[in-house]
């Protein structure tokens, strides 16, 4: 399985190239197993101070502040930041609705969302910290985060075997993933989220609730939120098979309407629960995208006292 | 409503053309495959009823659109009378036109007659048929003539103001004529008439032959019936019963006119002066009306009329109706009405002679009485009236008796009262058996009270005949069988008959007046039948001096009828008034079935057309002639471009933009991420 050459077509090496001097920071502190480039929730022994602290006993008393004692005649311990690494969790969504694209030179939603995948996964790992991969339909892939290049390897083969196929199951998938991954890590969802709003929500709250890190890229094609049509269509839905004839020009007013206030609110819900969320349009360029997500983060963490 | 293009109508169904295109666009849908469906359904399902009400009354639009433009193209007319649906123009239109002295009638608010007005609309309506033949039929002549040009109708003769009666069923008869003789591939009647129950007869069975004759025309014919009937304004109408001449004064030969007129009113009454001139004199009395109808009679102590006769007229003031205003009369000194009565019983020649001559002091009736034995050597052309009872006379006095009711004279044969068996006797009437009656004496139980001998007098009165009691009789066996049953017994017996023998008659009767034989010698049958009988045979000697416009024709050739009053348009054929051909005079007045005012229901039309396809146009009257058959297509593009202009408002308002254009929501969108990258 590890020899065999993974297809590796969804990797764009120039993207990858220029974004290798930024790194993908988290916004809250993760507990890690090793040492690593995020700020741990614990102290620990990295050379950056963190702050005083009065003694208690059982503290060990190599961390006592010698010459803070020597001036007050009171014992202080003093902290240090930890460093730890970061687990992350890239949670795609493969179901049939991925296919779409208005544009077919343009590549499909699926495409855009695998190319993101795989350039996130090769930036963590080659930033040491651990990735794993759920690809979820009907059913659900799941790859444990590691941070070993074959792992990597692994993770591109499971990207190129990967098919749009089924209905998804975003919410249950979700509540899942949730349960499973008790210890704190970053959650990337990569998805076109066509489900329900308030279900989304809760699941979002049930990751926030574990303190992941959730970050969302909202994948939209262009002519779903324009529905520029002008001729009757016969709508065929590509998770159930259903079709719909209409007159685009009667329900387009209200169809706008419903994509205005879906939008609206899982804005609104993702500022919420301080959830990463970042509405992508399919001609949006993917290295824009990622940069800003970067740099985005980069700052948060910034202001956040690194 | 018809139409003057009606084949434009084939194009109607082009107002399905927008559904067809919404429907071919609805079908020529494109396939996508989606994936956010959920909008979509969610869409779908609160699918803007606005917008599919603002779709669909788009649509109605487009399609109203094109419906009153085909609808403009083809021209429609209102009207509703002439212009036909389906076929255009038809080869042949007979114009039946009513031109009776009531059609002279005004609609109370016009200066037009109902004759004009019909002239009027039916040149209107003629212009919207200009492929077609026109064939005018008018009541005097009936006699089919082409017309060139229809407008100018108006000022023909034959379409201009007459005193006559118009007997529709009649004209119609010649319509239908016409057409068979013609054969026209398809043919109109057009009828325009006032609906003059006297002139339409609508009991009569003629209408029934009408109505089959229709019914088995080759072609389809349709009637349209111009229906001018008017309830009539206030209208009064005079008419001539009688106007008698008596020679008071035998030396100067001056005498009394005596002038029975009656006049009648729908509904107004009051006093009204009447104009009345003799020979040109004009002087004026006051008329006071009581009742609908009345009759009077005027008398004037006039001088000796000249050798032709006095004249003059009688004349109400205008009212809605000019033609009925004006009653003539020509009076002239009577003629002596001779009675011969040949009989070998004294008696029953008394009576007869007291009965043709009552009044001795009266120069116009004369008798005398002779035997069969002397009767040759009469001057038979001179008698009005011959008696004849017994013996018949010899050959030659045969052949001028039979000269005589060649020539005009009225023969009354009676029974020679005793058998004779079957030999002939006068004007070749052989005579039966002598019956007796028994205990009841014979009764004449049916008599023809409409015409002839016995018909009722002018007041209406039946004469007493069945008070008349006949106790012999004698049948008469006619040579000819053709004698017409003036009078018959219960059993069936004829008691008068009478038969046309040249200009003349030869009446039988069954009895004698003599008491043992009947009761006529009382007088109350036989003094008005002998009377009638002489006035019939006095024709002969002098000509009339009153007759019926339209009905009169000139018994000579030689010579021309002249009017005597120039001031009017005259025709003798169709005018009343008074007419002047060397010394003869003769007065022409209207029909007396002209003043009757009632209407044949416009109910009873269809019926009367049974065969035919009637469009019956009524309320004509009101009709103003351009309005006939208004064209209403610049109300259609009126309606066609109002429809474009809503089509254009809605299909431009903000719901229905097209939707290339970008929604507003975008940039806000956009807006929205560069805040997010900037947090």
């Amino acid at each position: 399985m590890a020899d065999a050459p993974p297809n590796l077509e969804f990797l764009d090496h120039g993207v990858i190239g220029r974004l290798s001097r930024l790194i993908l920071n988290v916004r809250n502190p993760m507990l890690g197993s090793v040492n690593g480039l995020h700020r741990s929730a614990t102290r620990g022994a990295s050379v950056e101070f963190a702050e005083y602290r009065k003694y208690a006993p059982g503290d060990d008393i190599k961390f006592l502040d010698w010459r803070v004692f020597a001036r007050t005649d009171k014992f202080f311990i003093r902290e240090f930041e930890a460093d730890t690494n970061l687990r992350c969790f890239l949670v795609m969504d493969t179901s049939a609705s991925m296919k779409f694209t208005s544009t077919p030179e343009g590549g499909t939603r699926f495409d855009y969302a695998r190319k993101l995948a795989a350039t996130i996964a090769h930036m963590l790992v080659h930033q040491g910290d651990s990735v794993g991969l759920t690809c979820f339909a009907e059913k659900t892939v799941d790859l444990p985060p590691r941070r070993t290049p074959s792992h990597l390897r692994q993770l591109y083969q499971t990207l190129g075997e990967a098919k749009p196929v089924g209905e998804s199951n975003i919410v249950q998938t979700l509540h899942d993933f949730a349960e499973r991954i008790r210890q704190r890590a970053l959650v990337v969802i990569i998805s076109d989220l066509f489900t329900e709003v308030p279900p989304l929500l809760d699941c979002i709250k049930h990751l926030r609730f574990y303190k992941h890190d959730v970050a969302v890229f909202h994948l939209l094609d262009r002519q779903e939120y324009d529905f520029d049509f002008t001729r009757p269509v016969r709508f065929v839905d590509l998770e159930s098979g259903a079709d719909l004839i209409t007159d685009p020009s009667v329900v387009r007013e209200a169809y706008l309407d419903a994509v205005q206030d879906y939008l609206t609110a899982i804005r609104h819900g993702c500022q919420q629960f301080n959830v990463d969320y970042h509405l992508t349009y399919l001609d949006q360029s993917f290295e824009g995208l990622l940069t800003n997500f970067l740099l985005s983060r980069i700052r948060h963490s910034k202001k956040g006292g690194r | 409503m018809n139409y003057l293009q009606p084949w434009m109508l084939w194009a109607l169904p082009t107002i399905l053309l927008p559904i067809i295109i919404h429907l071919l666009n609805r079908l020529r849908y494109r396939t996508v495959h989606w994936g956010a469906m959920m909008f979509l359904l969610k869409a779908n399902k609160a699918a803007t009823r606005r917008a599919k009400i603002r779709q669909y009354l788009l649509l109605l639009f487009r399609a109203l659109v094109i419906l009153f433009l085909v609808w403009a193209m083809s021209r429609p007319i209102i009207g509703g009378w002439i212009g036909s649906a389906a076929g255009g123009a038809p080869e042949v239109v007979l114009v039946v036109l009513d031109r009776s002295a009531s059609m002279e009638g005004r609609a109370p608010d016009s200066q037009e007659s109902k004759r004009q007005h019909a002239i009027a609309l039916l040149s209107q309506a003629a212009k919207q048929s200009a492929g077609s033949r026109f064939v005018l039929i008018e009541n005097v002549l009936r006699q089919p003539l082409e017309i060139a040009d229809t407008s100018a109708l108006a000022s023909m003769q034959m379409a201009s103001a007459t005193d006559t009666a118009a007997d529709i069923p009649a004209m119609l008869r010649t319509a239908l004529d016409y057409l068979v003789k013609n054969k026209p591939g398809s043919a109109e009647v057009w009828l325009a008439s006032d609906l003059q129950a006297s002139n339409w007869r609508p009991e009569s069975p003629e209408w029934q032959d009408i109505q089959a004759r229709f019914a088995g025309l080759p072609q389809e014919t349709q009637v349209r019936v111009l229906d001018l009937s008017s309830p009539g304004g206030t209208n009064l109408s005079i008419g001539l019963k009688a106007a008698d001449f008596r020679v008071r004064d035998a030396k100067t030969g001056k005498g009394q006119l005596a002038l029975a007129f009656e006049i009648k009113t729908n509904g107004k009454t009051g006093t009204f002066p009447l104009l009345v001139t003799r020979d040109g004199a004009k002087s004026q009395t006051d008329v006071k009306l009581t009742g609908s109808a009345q009759r009077q009679t005027m008398k004037f102590d006039v001088p000796k009329p000249e050798a032709g006769g006095g004249w003059g007229k009688l004349e109400l003031p205008a009212d809605d109706n000019m033609a009925d205003n004006t009653a003539y009369f020509v009076h002239r000194t009577p003629v002596a009405m001779h009675t011969t009565v040949i009989s070998d019983l004294p008696l029953t020649a008394k009576i007869f002679r007291f009965a043709a001559a009552p009044d001795p002091s009266r120069a116009d009736r004369t008798a005398e009485t002779l035997t069969p034995a002397r009767a040759s050597g009469t001057r038979w052309k001179d008698c009005a009236l011959v008696v004849w009872q017994g013996a018949p006379p010899a050959d030659a006095e045969a052949k001028a008796l039979d000269q005589f009711v060649n020539e005009g004279g009225v023969l009354l044969v009676l029974p020679p009262g005793k058998n004779e068996g079957d030999s002939a006797g006068v004007a070749g009437i052989s005579w039966g058996e002598i019956e007796k009656s028994g205990k009841d004496s014979f009764r004449v139980t049916a008599w023809d009270d409409l015409d002839g001998p016995l018909q009722r007098t002018d007041a209406g009165t039946s004469l007493p005949l069945a008070r008349l009691a006949v106790i012999q009789r004698q049948m008469p066996r006619t040579a000819t069988a053709a004698a017409h049953v003036y009078g018959a017994y219960a059993d069936g017996q004829p008691f008068l008959t009478g038969r046309r023998a040249g200009n003349g008659y030869v009446f039988a009767c069954s009895t004698l007046p003599d008491e043992e034989w009947s009761g006529l010698g009382e007088g109350f049958v036989l003094l008005p039948m002998v009377q009638r009988l002489i006035a019939v045979g006095g024709k002969h000697l002098a000509p009339p001096t009153l007759a019926i416009a339209g009905e009169w024709k000139p018994e000579t050739t030689e010579g021309s009828w002249a009017p005597v009053e120039t001031d009017r348009r005259s025709d003798p054929r169709w005018n009343a008034g008074i007419y002047r051909n060397g010394a003869q005079l003769i007065a022409l007045n209207r029909p007396d079935s002209e003043d009757v005012p009632d209407l044949v229901e416009s109910a009873k039309l269809p019926e009367l057309f049974k065969g035919a396809k009637l469009t019956v146009m009524a309320g004509a009257l009101e009709l103003k002639a351009d309005r006939l058959m208004s064209e209403i297509w610049p109300a259609m593009v009126i309606a066609t471009m109002l429809f474009m202009c809503l089509e254009m408002l809605l299909a431009t308002s903000r719901a229905m933009l097209p939707v290339k254009l970008k929604p507003k929501a975008k940039p806000a969108a956009k807006a929205e991420k560069n805040e997010e990258v900037a947090a």
